[in-house]
């Protein structure tokens, strides 16, 4: 940074410009009333809520691919809040693009965006590469720009051609050729269609387990019990069991909500797309089993906005439930017309920490998306300020089948799995240099070496395994040498890791953990929300301390520790731990070395 | 209080400690005498917990918790200071200090980007390197100013504090309160006047002094931070007004005292110069008409002047203007010397044009001139009615409660032709046609009798004249008041019953409502929709007219009106007369005197020869000021004192150089009721002398033999002739530093909420007055097509006399223009920004047309402090027969191209 850039200052405007300006007009920017029409035509229907500001935005920013400041503050008028209040949301997601007056009209209509993801899977499959290869063969009509996990990593490398994902397995230049080839086409947007529909899943006997809830064949206890007994979990990482936040829940005052956080973004991760893909209506029973339950009266799914398709997809199927409901074709035992909760879909916008209950909720809101300070706890005061209900969808999806198993008499294999004394199935999802990546169902307890062994084909052709991830980015690193550990909630504590959502990446002999490392930072940095000292400046810098090829061991455990101690929510708490695991698990990395003063130093091995 | 009373036991290093319920640990810790580290934290803002310099330990927990945040709870372990939350605190401020570095000679990376700094603000320098994003600025603008000008945006390392959308601060709808700058705890928010002295050094300014600020009715107490005899900033102080809280005109309004204009010696007219109601009056005019005296001539030539006229063209021939800008004690003297020396009673100020007309409909209607309930009792209200006010511009922390009150769930309407800042929080928003009050109101009134929902209990048990009353509101259905006030029906119903079914509703008026010859019949309205609901006498509820100037509710308590003594005696009352003659010793005049307009006719009538005014400038605030300024041209002799050559001043024969409000000692009352205690902070410079002692001076001179009095000789005088503050003593001022009135005696706190069990009337009763539609005197017509709204803005006070020498000030509004909508534009084919002409029956002005969709079409706002588009010429100044208040806010006007400048 030159010296006249460190004095710059933006002058007192001449005086003869605030003079006309003044004359001219009110204080701060001018509402154009041609903006404020664009708006009213794009928000149509839709009720002027301020809860709804992302969703709104969404539509503006899918119609004219950015967020002229212009429509903004039109926007800000329309709902009757002021232009920060819209400004500072906006700013906070990656999926706006944000344009300030200066910058030419219209600098982004008609464009298309290529997401390169540069997830870790990715980027060991050469995600850099990608971003290179396209970046140069696309026309001024394309932007490339990278992003972070698109929670497709069993395809590495991925992009996504506006809303369409790039299904190319494997090679860099065949994604590349997918690439141009969608953009040729003009091939923007995703349609997905599930494995089982509505009527297959009716045909199945789908829904019943919710009737017979409804008709009272069974206790709101009993089905809590029956919870419990099968020691199902929150399964989005923190492990609460299921049974007991329903009774915690119900203990709260009426009215009660529930939010479904389905914005699995924990890198690694792409399990609750891989259900949501095959049986979504597993999940809504599952759902409004809960809702029962715990007598919810409004219902928030919320989607990350990276999965295109499946929102497409889930939005159609919500409908469909909703007229079968209607219409009475729902398996009425003996029950007449459903009255379903009120189902909100929404949508995301490009942010890890809306993956954060409380962030989340903040963003339903229509808000930032920054966790809160608890207590107090979402269960008492979560959405809107009411006692809120909030499972990632898996936990959900496994109970309509713990209950049939229970009710049903089928055999009962979600609570009678697991190994080493672990109760319980999970849905790990593979990545990295495996032969078979993608979401495997194994018992809860299984070894690493095992899940290699019986589920992923083991390792690529020709390379070795050297090291994993046991749980996504924020689960820290563990070498090969630990690959006996049982895998579950509380396994990993000792090690200094946890297995959070599940998300295994698998590293070779090709990969180094302090690239790994490095990578994972880059991430927490970019998505750390900013709230908070510990994590906001601690990312930073303990990134740039990471990216030097001297390490300063001191300042970086004193920053883990501050970050740990002191971070608001998990992300900053946990952002340390792959630097940790290096320090711990990859000495080898890291070798120690004279500097130049004589003094010992930590170099990173090249 | 914030606090409940219920204990809870905790531990706190080690020591067995009681806090109560409410309490978080770091206020427990404090007061154990524990310090920890905070900066996100400050006393009146809502916890945010985001700095983490405040994180502590508490058993059984596996991170750290934030202090501030975290309340306290039963049989709560925390350690403040063990190893490992020390080490977090010190590490979080380290961070901090290196993420906000620009040591290059450290760790530079680990900084954050450089931004550049923004010196856009005539009133705040901004650096945000300095920024520690503790959002203590954001906690201040939204949720204390309710402004919502300040945000957080972007994310992560890149989030950042911006103004509207990363606007420079000058170019956003920043309104300069200077809440951020007070809460903010680094270099990051500046005033610039001190940027010379960093806020380390303001605070070892040479000294402080506690007193009040100088522009509204609010009544905030403010913090004068002085350096020599110079004012180098200000801050708000916990006052029950404003608790804290300023607007920009008291924040950094304060440097007119000292702009070169004051006047600082005596000045007499010179023999030949004449006295030209029409030249537009400059500042070099002062030397060229008038010569430097001493103050001895100039008394010498006062009295002898006066003596004369008064002995020529006996005791109806002089009057005098106080001014609701100086103190009670000022306004008292200054009444009685025009009743005991002048021998009349024709003493007004600029109450007459303000608040005239609902004084006179709450004293007709309920005893008492005054508000029933404070400001903050919003904060109890569950419907808040807001009619023909723009508190955001006139009160602007006034409606800090507002907003504060609407956050928490209160509603709000707002009825008013022009969209206010507020018009963002209400629920309803009437943008009736303006001069359609009566319509809208008794409309609103219909429905209430109509649907039911009148408080027919309290109609019966303490009111009286309600069956004529409803009789008369018969044939103002909602339907048929529609079309003429332009609000739909179904609104209206809707608004009525909001207003007439919640559990507490809080009426506030402005000049909206008085500024009309049917003012008086608006506000008997508002009264009337009160009494009609029993939203009347309970916390929550009620009517407050705001009021304008910062002492006009005590100017007119002083007597510093024509038709009654101090305390709202009539002087045709035989019992107060009697007391007054002899209290005063002195015989006096039975017989009201004269108001403010009907004094400027009795000059041109030749019956009124000879005037002192004091701290008013009628040649600027008189409806149809070119008409005023031949009066005072007109008059005989004319002294002025004042502490600028105002316009006024300039057509006087003697101006004498007076004291600024920071320049002197006394109470104040402010629109609560609320008596406060203004102490001086400056010398008046030069040869300028304080009010009170010209006022007795003058008296001197005209033969008043009275002993000479202090401050506080005086308000002991007032208290024993005003049996509303005969319980607050001098002494309670000094030591509470504010009471609010009516209280009797020195053991009472004063009542804030009055009317609970009956109304000061002769029967107790409250009293139903009906009104009928009558229309403003002169409406649009094909000649004249626009209405004409006149008031104030933001930046500027009144004439502009101060705020327009308050360098700050008139920076942020430098020059007059006209508001009008941008259609309205269109259609006259003028650009905005460009001169136009507004001409009236009147007289015509010059100025810059500013498109403001706030402003209904066909209707132009103009404010009246600019001297060089001084837009009472162009007013009517037909008055309201019960209160004789002008028609300010009502006549009609052409709009033309110009290419003239404002001159």
């Amino acid at each position: 940074m030159s010296s006249s850039e460190r004095h710059s200052v933006i002058p007192i405007v001449s005086e003869d410009a605030v003079r006309q300006r003044r004359r001219q007009q009110v204080k701060g920017r001018v509402v154009h009333p041609d903006a404020v029409e664009q708006i009213r035509h794009l928000l149509e229907d839709l009720p002027r809520r301020p809860d709804l500001l992302i969703e709104f935005l969404h539509r503006i920013q899918d119609h004219y691919q950015q967020l002229s400041t212009a429509h903004l503050a039109a926007l800000a008028r329309e709902l009757k809040l002021s232009q920060t209040e819209v400004f500072e949301v906006a700013s906070f997601y990656h999926h706006f693009d944000v344009v300030q007056e200066d910058t030419p009209e219209n600098a982004c209509m008609n464009r298309i965006t290529v997401r390169v993801c540069e997830g870790l899977s990715c980027d060991m499959a050469g995600s850099s590469l990608l971003l290179k290869s396209v970046a140069n063969r696309s026309g001024a009509h394309v932007r490339v720009i990278p992003t972070p996990c698109v929670g497709r990593c069993e395809q590495a490398p991925v992009a996504v051609v506006g809303q369409y994902p790039i299904h190319s397995k494997g090679k860099v230049s065949d994604t590349c050729v997918a690439v141009e080839a969608a953009i040729q086409r003009g091939e923007t947007q995703h349609i997905q269609h599930p494995d089982i529909d509505i009527s297959a899943y009716l045909a199945q006997g789908g829904y019943r387990l919710f009737q017979a809830c409804r008709q009272g064949d069974f206790t709101v206890e009993e089905v809590i019990q029956t919870l419990t007994n099968s020691g199902l979990r929150g399964m989005g990482g923190a492990g609460f069991p299921a049974g007991r936040k329903w009774q915690i829940m119900r203990q709260q005052p009426s009215p009660r909500m529930m939010a479904v956080n389905i914005d699995e973004g924990e890198p690694g991760t792409f399990k609750d797309r891989n259900c949501l893909e095959k049986n979504p209506h597993q999940f809504l029973e599952g759902m409004l089993i809960a809702a029962w339950a715990v007598e919810a009266e409004r219902i928030v799914i919320y989607l990350r906005d990276e999965y295109h398709g499946i929102r497409h997809m889930l939005a159609h199927e919500l409908e469909q439930l909703r007229s079968m409901a209607t219409l009475d074709l729902l398996p009425a035992i003996e029950l007449p017309v459903i009255e379903l909760p009120v189902i909100e879909l929404r949508r995301g916008a490009g942010a890890y920490i809306c993956g954060e209950e409380s962030a989340m909720l903040e963003s339903i809101e229509g808000k930032r998306g920054m966790p809160r300070l608890r207590p107090p706890y979402v269960a008492e005061r979560g959405l809107f300020n009411l006692p809120t209900l909030v499972h990632n969808l898996e936990t959900l999806y496994w109970i309509p089948e713990i209950l049939g198993q229970q009710h049903g008499g089928h055999t009962a294999s979600f609570a009678h799995s697991g190994r080493r004394g672990r109760k319980g199935l999970r849905s790990f999802s593979v990545s990295g240099r495996v032969r078979k990546p993608g979401v495997h169902m194994a018992p809860a307890g299984i070894t690493l070496q095992e899940l290699l062994d019986e589920h992923c084909g083991g390792m690529l052709e020709g390379q070795t395994f050297y090291a994993y991830l046991p749980g996504g980015a924020s689960g820290g690193i563990l070498p090969a040498r630990l690959a006996d550990i049982p895998l579950d909630f509380d396994t990993l504590q000792a090690y200094g890791c946890f297995i959070g959502s599940a998300a295994i990446v698998v590293l070779s002999d090709l990969d180094r953990a302090v690239d790994a490392a490095r990578n994972l930072l880059r991430f927490f940095k970019h998505e750390s929300c900013g709230q908070c000292t510990p994590c906001r400046v601690g990312t930073h810098q303990m990134l740039t301390l990471i990216e030097r090829d001297v390490w300063d061991l001191p300042s970086l455990q004193a920053l883990s520790q501050v970050m740990r101690d002191a971070s608001i929510c998990g992300l900053g708490q946990a952002a340390p731990n792959p630097v940790d695991c290096i320090i711990q698990y990859f000495p080898h990395e890291l070798i120690q070395s004279e500097g130049p003063k004589g003094d010992a130093q930590v170099k990173v091995l090249k | 209080m914030k606090h409940q009373m219920n204990h809870i036991q905790l531990t706190i290093n080690g020591k067995q400690i009681q806090a109560c319920e409410g309490q978080t640990v770091l206020e427990a810790a404090r007061i154990e005498g524990f310090d920890i580290p905070h900066l996100c934290h400050m006393d009146g803002l809502r916890p945010a917990g985001n700095c983490r310099a405040c994180v502590v330990e508490i058993q059984g927990e596996r991170t750290l918790a934030a202090s501030c945040c975290r309340a306290v709870t039963e049989g709560l372990v925390v350690d403040t200071q063990s190893k490992r939350a020390t080490q977090a605190q010190q590490m979080i401020l380290n961070m901090l200090a290196q993420d906000t570095s620009s040591d290059k000679s450290k760790s530079v990376d680990l900084a954050r980007a450089f931004q550049a700094q923004d010196m856009s603000h005539p009133a705040i320098a901004v650096d945000m390197n300095a920024c520690i994003q503790c959002t203590r600025c954001i906690r201040a603008c939204r949720e204390i100013q309710g402004n919502n000008v300040i945000g957080l945006a972007y994310r992560g390392h890149h989030a950042q504090i911006v103004f509207d959308m990363n606007d420079s601060l000058g170019t956003s709808t920043c309104v300069a309160c200077g809440e951020c700058v007070q809460a903010c705890p680094t270099q990051a928010l500046l005033p610039k006047l001190g940027l010379h002295n960093s806020k380390a050094q303001t605070a070892q300014a040479s000294k402080t002094v506690d007193s009040l600020c100088p522009y509204c009715g609010v009544g905030c107490q403010a913090t004068y931070h002085v350096e020599g005899n110079r004012i180098v900033q200000v801050d708000g102080r916990n006052g029950p007004a404003n608790q804290g809280r300023l607007c920009v005109k008291g924040r950094f309004g304060f440097d007119y005292v000292e702009n070169k204009q004051r006047l600082t010696a005596p000045w007499i007219r010179r023999p030949e110069a004449s006295k030209n109601p029409q030249s537009l009056l400059t500042e070099s005019d002062l030397t060229q008409l008038f010569r430097p005296a001493t103050w001895d001539e100039a008394l010498d030539l006062i009295g002898h002047r006066l003596k004369d006229l008064l002995h020529i063209h006996g005791n109806n021939a002089l009057a005098g203007f106080g001014s609701a800008k100086c103190s009670n004690e000022e306004a008292y003297l200054f009444q009685k010397m025009i009743r005991t020396g002048f021998k009349n009673n024709h003493v007004d100020h600029c109450t007459r044009l303000c608040h005239a007309s609902s004084v006179t409909a709450l004293l007709e209607g309920l005893g008492s001139g005054a508000v029933s309930n404070p400001v903050r009792d919003v904060e109890h209200a569950e419907v808040i009615f807001l009619i023909g006010a723009n508190p955001t511009v006139n009160h602007p922390v006034a409606a800090t409660w507002i907003k504060n009150a609407v956050d928490r769930g209160a509603t709000l309407i707002i009825a008013d032709p022009r969209r206010n800042e507020l018009a963002r929080y209400a629920t309803e928003y009437l943008q009736f046609k303006p001069d359609m009050d009566v319509a809208l109101l008794n409309a609103l009134m219909h429905v209430m009798v109509e649907e039911g929902l009148s408080n027919l209990e309290f109609i019966a048990n303490r009111t009286t004249g309600f069956e004529a009353f409803k009789d008369n509101l018969k044939t103002y259905t909602p339907e048929r008041m529609a079309p003429l006030c332009g609000i739909p029906s179904e609104t209206l119903r809707r608004v009525a019953r909001l207003y007439a079914t919640s559990k507490a509703s809080m009426i506030f008026w402005g000049m909206g409502v008085s500024q009309h010859i049917h003012g008086t019949d608006n506000a008997r309205c508002l009264i009337a929709m009160s009494l009609l609901t029993g939203q009347i006498g309970r916390p929550g509820t009620g009517l407050h007219p705001l009021r304008g100037q910062n002492n006009v509710q005590g100017a007119s308590d002083a007597g510093l009106i024509p038709m009654m003594f101090p305390d709202y005696q009539r002087v045709d009352n035989p019992k107060v007369h009697d007391f007054f003659e002899r209290y005063w010793g002195s015989p006096l005049e039975p017989k009201p005197g004269l108001t403010v307009v009907e004094i400027m006719q009795a000059i041109k009538a030749e019956a009124i020869r000879g005037m002192v005014i004091m701290g008013e400038n009628p040649a600027m605030s008189d409806p149809d000021a070119n008409h005023a300024r031949e009066s005072l041209a007109k008059l005989d002799f004319l002294v002025v004192q004042d502490i600028f050559p105002t316009e006024t001043a300039l057509l006087a024969d003697v101006i004498l150089p007076a004291s600024a409000f920071a320049e002197k000692t006394g109470t104040f009352t402010n629109t609560d009721r609320t008596v406060q205690l203004a102490q001086q902070v400056l010398s008046p410079p030069g040869e300028a002398r304080q009010d009170l002692w010209i006022i007795q001076q003058i008296a001197q001179a005209i033969g008043l033999h009275w002993k000479e009095q202090t401050v506080q000789d005086v308000y002991d005088e007032m208290r024993h002739c005003m049996p509303s503050i005969s319980g607050i003593s001098w002494q309670r001022l000094q030591t509470e530093g504010a009471v609010t009135y009516p209280c009797h005696s020195e053991t009472e706190p004063g009542e804030a909420v009055v009317f609970q069990d009956h109304f000061p009337t002769a029967d107790g009763k409250g009293r139903f007055v009906p009104a009928n539609l009558i229309h403003a005197d002169e409406l649009p017509d094909a000649e004249y097509p626009f209405i004409l709204i006149t008031g104030r803005q933001l930046e500027h006070w009144h004439t502009g006399s101060m705020t327009r020498r308050s360098h700050i000030l008139d920076q942020l509004e430098p020059e007059p223009v006209a508001l009008i909508h941008p259609k309205d534009l269109q259609r006259l084919g003028v650009q905005a920004g460009q001169s136009i002409g507004l001409t009236s029956r009147r007289g015509a002005i010059n100025l810059y047309a500013r498109a403001d969709e706030s402003t209904p079409e066909g209707a132009v706002f103009v404010a009246f402090c600019y001297f060089e588009a001084a837009v009472n010429k162009l007013t009517n100044s037909a008055l309201d027969p019960a209160a004789k208040i002008p028609e300010l806010k009502y006549c009609a006007v052409k709009l033309t191209k110009s290419i003239s400048k404002p001159a």
